[in-house]
């Protein structure tokens, strides 16, 4: 089974470019990852695979909505409903 | 996070491609549908993403959801109120999940601000909350996902029960 992440090295093998190249792309946002440490990272394979496919992220357009309450938090747990009660 | 109003809306269109850069497709908005801040009539600021991480050789796949709410603080600006940031990854029967919200119940029962959920399996409910550390802005929520995504999944047990 493939491992749910890629280490740089793994990565720069992979989209064969050097390991600085993929340092840059993760220091650029280019490409996320999760820091471990100063100097580990850990690329998502989701990530890495949208990276792959070379297709762009488009920025999406905010609509302004007015609603007379807004998202609802706490809702999974109960704890909307325990909280009123308190 | 503090921002004005145009700030915010570039946060929530940031906050959404970073997801997108990460691999989750969008169930809420639909992939084609714009993003929505919602203003409410106290004038908070709030929105809602959902998605999916693709299931690849997980079956069952997993569901990441962000949540934020930002409220007024005078002069035109906002400052996060609210957030829940969601893992439910089910190939892997887990739940992650970090809070901020009914912040004076939680001072007032724990003596924090912000708690988080473990479950594994899912549904299965040791202890109500987590101790948790406060989560800066939407970009780390989400990165905080994958984190937990990525790694091995937490020991519920290991972590600091709250009640």
């Amino acid at each position: 089974m493939a491992g749910r992440y890629f280490t740089i090295s793994q990565a720069a093998d992979r989209l064969e470019v050097s390991h600085d190249t993929v340092l840059r792309l993760v220091h650029a946002g280019t490409l996320p990852a999760v820091r471990v440490s100063e100097r580990l990272y850990r690329i998502p394979r989701p990530a890495l695979e949208r990276f792959e496919s070379g297709e762009q992220v488009v920025r999406r357009r905010v609509v302004r909505r007015r609603a007379s309450e807004g998202v609802g938090f706490g809702t999974r747990d109960g704890e909307a409903a325990h909280l009123e009660m308190a | 996070m503090r921002a004005t109003y145009e700030e915010c809306e570039g946060y929530l269109a940031g906050v959404a491609q970073l997801m997108e850069r990460c691999g989750v497709v969008f169930t809420k908005p639909a992939p084609d549908e714009d993003l929505e801040l919602c203003e409410n009539d106290a004038g908070f600021l709030s929105f809602e993403l959902i998605g999916e991480l693709p299931e690849g050789d997980w079956p069952g796949g997993a569901t990441v959801e962000v949540r934020e709410e930002l409220g007024p603080i005078g002069d035109g600006r906002y400052r996060t109120s609210r957030y829940e940031y969601e893992l439910i990854d089910r190939a892997r029967d887990y739940r992650r999940a970090f809070h901020l919200h009914d912040p004076e119940w939680f001072e007032r029962e724990f003596l924090v601000v912000v708690h988080e959920h473990c479950e594994r399996p899912l549904n299965h409910v040791d202890c109500q909350h987590y101790a948790g550390a406060p989560i800066e802005d939407s970009y780390v929520g989400v990165m905080g996902l994958l984190d937990a995504w990525v790694a091995e999944p937490a020991d519920c047990g290991s972590l600091t029960c709250l009640g």
